[in-house]
């Protein structure tokens, strides 16, 4: 496959725009699970001040479950890069 | 007990630094540890580098005055890497520029756009390094009682010398060795305050009570403050209140007063803690529940926390320390691979600041009134645990806190000093030693002018113009083949410096109120989608300086390494 081969180009760019769309599917990911956090937080009063073992559930919310949420969507966007590239130098190779 | 703590991180970190120096040859070697660093030796380091006196200090001080709604910060800390992870990492490694102005010049074939980007690696630099020699001083004034001032200056040399002497790849093993102790320094004592350690008034931080002395406390003032009294309470002690010298008991009426510097007050046990006035939620169920904003002199607090975490989420790929360690991994995938193990690491460390700021609630209420919460995790082993074992403690964690001063300032010193001496010096191993010590010396002159303010407030700053400045030029530089050279010299002017002078101006003490004050003082809302918005406009309407051959980059970006093309723009 050479550089400047219109072909080529259009490969690069599809893979591209797969990894630009993977990152943007995984943001709005992120921003719909913190944001519905957030605001049933908010609303809510922290579950109005909901306990467990003299803990507010928000204080517990807010920490390992969210922490393992982030590591998780980056666990789930580096899966399906890799993916995506692997799908491309298939085909690449193919040719 | 402490001191011991900081003289083991300090020896540590020198001898490990000379280590690396003797194995490092070149300059290659010298500035990017020749891109053998494995994953999760990069991970741990890029973790060490990042972690900094604001995420050691100033998170658990922040959420021991305003509660749960500070949660946020420490996650927003976390996932400002997932951002990185998603635009960033692997497309800028498989570039293989050495810096960002590295990047602007490559990707855009413009010696302008590598000048702007440069000035903005030195303003993120230098702003970031203000909170690291403020945790610097107020620890060693904890500690030992030195004035402010030796702290700044004896860690500021430190720091200079040890980069000076040691170039990157010393300084790899040395950030990566102090991850490793800034979780230990932070979580052990955290876990042994939870389990082991019974807290009798540990329901009232739920309770809408105002925070209570535990038992009769001695506070020293070391500068004046205004404080809010909500109970009436008897002072006794000696110094000046409300501008009247103290003789005898005074019982203060609920309302603001001011003590002066110098003063040592004693509060009897079960008084309510007069507040400094405006910097901390008065109710512990406020506090505890969301979003504990009130009592809180802040025009707008709603928006100046959501304008702290964009610039939070966006500001970590603009950290200029930060991304010149994706140039250490040996390939796109591996830059993933080390994104992913840093939010594991990052996750591990910042689930530990709220123990240590709920607690320091419940134990060192003094530091509401002193307004000096930033050292709370400095002070809670001895007030918890006590006598040796609390001792011990206590050198762990002011040993963490150095670490954490240490390694990001270090980081932020080799990224100032090298952009500095490639760009306007000869680029040698010598010009960078030389620049090494003007930068430091230069961070120490300031870092001294920033005593009062919050450890967090000065990081979001660096993070606020990272985010409007940098960011945009990374992201749309890797995305999008339109970007044309005007274009991303007016976006990261327009982005970058409007936040910057916001910053300046806070800096020096204009603080207007309303909306502009809110503004001024966390611009990035603002600043960093102007910057984007300029960049894309600009870029749109000047057509004609898009640089020749995009494709050939964006194949440079995007392709991986194992189709063989993936070469650097350097080849």
């Amino acid at each position: 496959m050479d550089e400047q081969s219109v072909a080529g180009d259009v490969l690069v760019q599809s893979l591209i725009r797969a990894q630009l769309g993977l990152a943007f599917a995984v943001m709005a990911l992120f921003a719909i699970v913190f944001g519905i956090l957030g605001l049933s937080l908010a609303l809510t009063g922290g579950f109005h001040g909901a306990q467990v073992f003299g803990v507010p559930v928000t204080w517990i919310l807010l920490g390992p479950p969210s922490f393992a949420v982030i590591a998780g969507l980056g666990w789930l966007y580096r899966r399906q890069a890799d993916r995506n590239e692997q799908d491309f130098i298939d085909v690449v190779e193919r040719s | 007990m402490e001191l011991a703590g900081i003289m083991i991180v300090v020896i540590a970190t020198f001898a490990i630094g000379t280590y690396g120096v003797r194995i490092a040859r070149t300059t290659s070697d010298f500035f990017v540890a020749s891109r053998q660093v494995g994953a999760t030796m990069n991970a741990s380091a890029i973790c060490g580098e990042y972690i900094s006196a604001a995420s050691f200090l100033g998170a658990a001080g922040l959420i021991m005055r305003y509660g749960s709604g500070m949660l946020w910060l420490p996650l927003a800390y976390a996932a400002g890497y997932l951002f990185l992870l998603l635009f960033v990492a692997a497309p800028l490694r498989r570039f293989g520029a050495y810096t960002v102005p590295d990047f602007a010049e490559g990707r855009l074939d413009s010696l302008l756009n590598r000048r702007i980007a440069m000035i903005f690696v030195l303003a993120i630099g230098w702003f970031y390094l203000l909170p690291q020699m403020k945790g610097a001083g107020l620890t060693l004034t904890v500690i030992t009682g030195s004035p402010y001032w030796v702290g700044v200056v004896v860690v500021g040399t430190v720091i200079t010398v040890n980069v000076a002497i040691g170039g990157m790849r010393g300084i790899t093993f040395v950030q990566a060795f102090q991850y490793w102790v800034k979780v230990v320094a932070i979580g052990v004592p955290a876990l042994i305050f939870i389990t082991f350690i019974h807290h009798p008034n540990q329901a009232s931080l739920t309770q809408p009570v105002p925070p209570r002395f535990a038992n009769e406390t001695s506070v020293k003032f070391d500068r004046s403050v205004s404080v809010e009294v909500s109970e009436q309470v008897r002072l006794t002690g000696a110094g000046v209140v409300d501008g009247l010298p103290l003789s005898g008991p005074v019982d203060l009426l609920p309302g603001i007063h001011t003590i002066g510097k110098g003063s040592r007050l004693t509060l009897p046990r079960g008084a309510a803690v007069p507040l400094v006035k405006g910097t901390s939620v008065k109710n512990n169920e406020r506090w505890a529940l969301p979003y504990s904003l009130s009592g809180n002199d802040r025009p707008h607090p709603l928006y100046a926390n959501g304008s702290l975490l964009v610039a939070q989420l966006l500001g970590v790929m603009g950290l200029p320390h930060i991304l010149v360690r994706f140039y250490t991994n040996s390939d796109g995938h591996t830059a993933r691979r080390t994104t992913l193990f840093v939010l594991c690491l990052l996750g591990l460390f910042y689930i530990f600041p709220a123990v240590h700021g709920a607690l320091g609630r419940l134990y060192a209420p003094r530091l509401l009134m002193t307004g000096s919460a930033d050292a709370v995790v400095l002070v809670l082993p001895r007030l918890i645990v006590g006598g040796v074992a609390g001792g011990i403690l206590a050198g762990l964690v002011a040993a963490g806190a150095m670490a954490a001063f240490l390694s990001t300032a270090s980081g932020l010193l080799i990224a100032v000093s090298g952009a500095l001496s490639q760009d306007l010096l000869s680029g040698s191993v010598r010009d960078f030693r030389r620049m090494a010590v003007v930068a430091g010396s230069i961070a120490i002159l300031f870092g001294l002018q920033v005593r009062d303010i919050d450890l967090n407030v000065l990081v979001g700053w660096a993070f606020g113009v990272a985010a409007s400045s940098l960011c945009p030029l990374l992201v749309l530089g890797i995305w999008w083949r339109g970007l044309s050279r005007r274009g991303a010299a007016a976006g990261m002017l327009a982005g970058g410096s409007l936040a910057t002078i916001s910053v300046l101006l806070t800096m020096i003490g204009v603080r207007p109120g309303g909306w502009l004050g809110a503004i001024l003082s966390q611009p990035a809302a603002i600043t960093a989608p102007l910057g984007f918005l300029v960049m894309v406009l600009v870029s749109r309407t000047t057509t004609s300086s898009v640089p020749g051959a995009v494709s050939a980059k964006m194949v440079h970006l995007h392709l991986p390494e194992a189709i063989g093309l993936g070469r650097n723009w350097r080849d």
